[in-house]
């Protein structure tokens, strides 16, 4: 999925700089400054890191969560009064 | 634990987020602004915007997905899917153990097998087990399961 991204980036580039004379007619609203496009992009780059960060984090918790509900012989001390004595 | 580490739901929400990431990263490279050229990637920019958007869409099902996943009587659903999907490949594997008549056997001479070292049984070779029990037309009774603690 990264690797897809990396093409779909420079893609966009390559089709953002054959478009930048005709993006000139954009609405004003989505019209950018440099800064703007910098600031906004830096956001999503910061926001996007800590959710991948936050998402690790909670699977992590989530499975030590689990772990301790399952260990091994604890469906196995349900067969115990089932075992035969030697 | 193995359901919640190979969970696509995880995957899908943990690889859009990078997707994301490297996306805005290299398009957020490409803006220049000097004394000569001022570029703007306008349409690559609103495109992460829009990446983000379809991301935090995929995070909050994802965040349904893991409520929902953790609840034991879904908990149990999934090890109940495994388990009958284990026992549907051993027995695959050892034909025999299907067709043995389950009976509680006399155990009346039988030869008690014992283990050599204390720990957790980690591995019972059925299919070799079934082989043996054929071979010389006995039966095998197993007094301890996988996950099991014996001690010598």
């Amino acid at each position: 999925m990264s690797g897809l991204a990396l093409v779909a980036a420079v893609a966009g580039v390559v089709v953002d700089q054959r478009m930048e004379n005709r993006l000139s007619h954009v609405p004003a609203p989505l019209r950018l400054s440099a800064n703007d496009a910098r600031m906004l992009l830096a956001t999503l780059v910061g926001a996007s890191i800590t959710v991948v960060a936050l998402v690790v984090s909670l699977t992590m918790v989530v499975l030590s969560l689990v772990a301790t509900n399952s260990v091994p012989g604890s469906c196995g001390t349900l067969s115990v009064a089932a075992r035969p004595s030697w | 634990m193995r359901n919640f580490i190979r969970r696509r739901s995880t995957q899908l929400v943990i690889g859009r987020f990078i997707a994301t990431f490297v996306f805005s990263l290299l398009v957020l490279l490409s803006v220049s602004s000097g004394k000569g050229e001022t570029f703007v990637p306008l349409v690559s920019t609103w495109l992460a915007v829009a990446m983000v958007l379809a991301s935090t869409g995929v995070l909050v099902a994802w965040v349904h997905d893991l409520a929902f996943s953790i609840q034991i009587g879904n908990a149990l659903v999934d090890i109940a899917v495994d388990l009958n999907g284990a026992i549907l490949r051993r027995s695959a594997l050892a034909p025999g153990l299907l067709a043995v008549d389950v009976k509680p056997c006399s155990l009346e001479g039988a030869l008690p097998v014992r283990a050599e070292l204390s720990g957790y049984v980690q591995r019972v070779d059925l299919e070799r087990l079934v082989a043996i029990a054929c071979r010389v037309d006995a039966v095998i009774s197993l007094a301890v399961r996988e996950g099991d603690f014996v001690t010598v």
